[in-house]
């Protein structure tokens, strides 16, 4: 079996890039519900939810820190009503990717919408105060 | 692994399917001399990816959703023309044959008609390839991913390529007549694909309105499932489009393969089809 050590030299170096060049998002870990200006907000997905799935913030600026925990495919889409705000697409198992939005007051819900994923409750309400 | 390994292959192949066709389309009519000038742009286009990919990381993080929504809503909508284009062009040569079919046929190709193609395959592979650099390195950049996401989106990755060699294998190998035929048929159903894809990017970009589930097929075949995979890689196979996307998708596909399926069987004959 191979073990985990050894990617292309191409990609360390781009990691090394990538480890000198980034903004400190942090560790992912057990999520936060609750976020300022400019702050990260942790959410894990897995089968069939979010964590957290409800979450409180301030308008602004505001980045979240996704990671996939489960062992299927997801998305991480904000919605404001059926009104498409941004997205995170192609989450495998595993992977963490960060979205970078600029939100105004309101009620949004984060949904995946893959097939049969939403269906399953794969929810969570996001509540932005002015 | 497995869904590193479907999502790659899903990606790889909306790329991989073009340039194979196109590659056995220039072979076949003959323009064998213009096969490098497509790999050039394959290869820029590539080269571009990589770079376009790892400025963004390095700089903003990740592309806004909204640019990245309408530029692939563009580059659909561009392949579309360049396929239909392709379409009736290979309909119009068909009709010009006289006499036995040659092998292949000999076609003067404008300089034009030359970039065109290129830019098709230079388009189609951009489209992919940045998403793909971008989705690399959040692979490598993500703690709970090791070698085997990476390996699986890696072999993913090379059973797209694969499957557009063995395209382009096929291509060259049929009989002329077989090929025009499929592979006008082929093409306009991935053109409709591309067209209901656009409608959906567009529609992720906020540019148009395009909500609601005009049916869902999720359970019944995901294009997370692998084949389901394929056929979202090859024809835009979506379970669970919007209305919108259904009516342009059919709008497209009604027309256009009437018109190729009015004109004959296959997409030339000798005498125009009766009134």
């Amino acid at each position: 079996m191979l073990r985990r050590a050894r990617l292309p030299l191409a990609s360390v170096l781009i990691g090394g890039v990538l480890a000198a060049c980034s903004s400190g998002s942090g560790t992912p870990g057990p999520s936060s519900g609750v976020g300022g200006s400019g702050q990260v907000v942790n959410v894990q997905t897995s089968e069939f939810r979010f964590d957290p799935s409800s979450i409180t913030l301030p308008a602004g600026k505001v980045t979240f820190h996704v990671r996939n925990v489960g062992s299927a495919e997801h998305e991480f889409e904000i919605f404001k009503g059926e009104e498409a705000v941004d997205e995170i697409e192609g989450l495998v198992p595993g992977l963490e990717k960060d979205l970078t939005v600029d939100l105004p007051a309101g009620t949004y819900s984060i949904e995946c919408r893959l097939p049969g994923h939403l269906e399953q409750g794969m929810k969570a309400t996001l509540t932005v105060t002015p | 692994m497995v869904p590193a390994f479907l999502l790659m292959l899903r990606e790889g192949l909306e790329a991989a399917l073009i340039v194979g066709i196109l590659a056995a389309y220039l072979v076949r009519i003959g323009r064998r001399d213009a096969l490098p000038k497509v790999w050039a742009g394959v290869v820029a286009a590539l080269v571009l990816s990589v770079a376009v990919g790892i400025i963004v990381v390095v700089t903003i993080g990740d592309l806004p959703g909204e640019i990245q929504d309408t530029a692939e809503g563009v580059a659909g909508l561009l392949a579309v023309a360049v396929l239909t284009w392709m379409l009736f062009w290979m309909r119009r040569q068909g009709r010009a044959l006289k006499g036995e079919l040659e092998h292949n046929v000999d076609v003067a190709l404008t300089t034009g008609s030359t970039a065109a193609l290129v830019g098709l395959a230079f388009v189609a592979v951009v489209r992919e390839g940045i998403e793909t650099v971008l989705f690399f390195i959040a692979v490598i950049s993500s703690a709970g991913t090791g070698l085997p996401v990476f390996g699986g989106a890696l072999v993913g990755l090379a059973i797209a390529i694969g499957i557009g060699v063995a395209i382009f294998a096929y291509g060259v190998r049929i009989n002329l007549r077989r090929f025009f035929t499929v592979t006008g048929t082929v093409l306009i159903f991935v053109a409709a694909g591309l067209v209901a894809f656009s409608i959906h990017e567009f529609g992720e970009a906020g540019v148009i309105p395009n909500s609601g589930v005009a049916f869902n097929f999720g359970g019944i075949l995901s294009e997370t499932d692998p084949l389901g995979s394929l056929l979202a890689g090859l024809f835009g196979y979506r379970a669970k489009p919007t209305p919108l996307e259904v009516v342009g998708y059919l709008a497209y596909l009604v027309p256009v393969l009437t018109v190729f399926v009015l004109d004959g069987r296959v997409p030339f004959r000798r005498q125009p089809a009766p009134a």
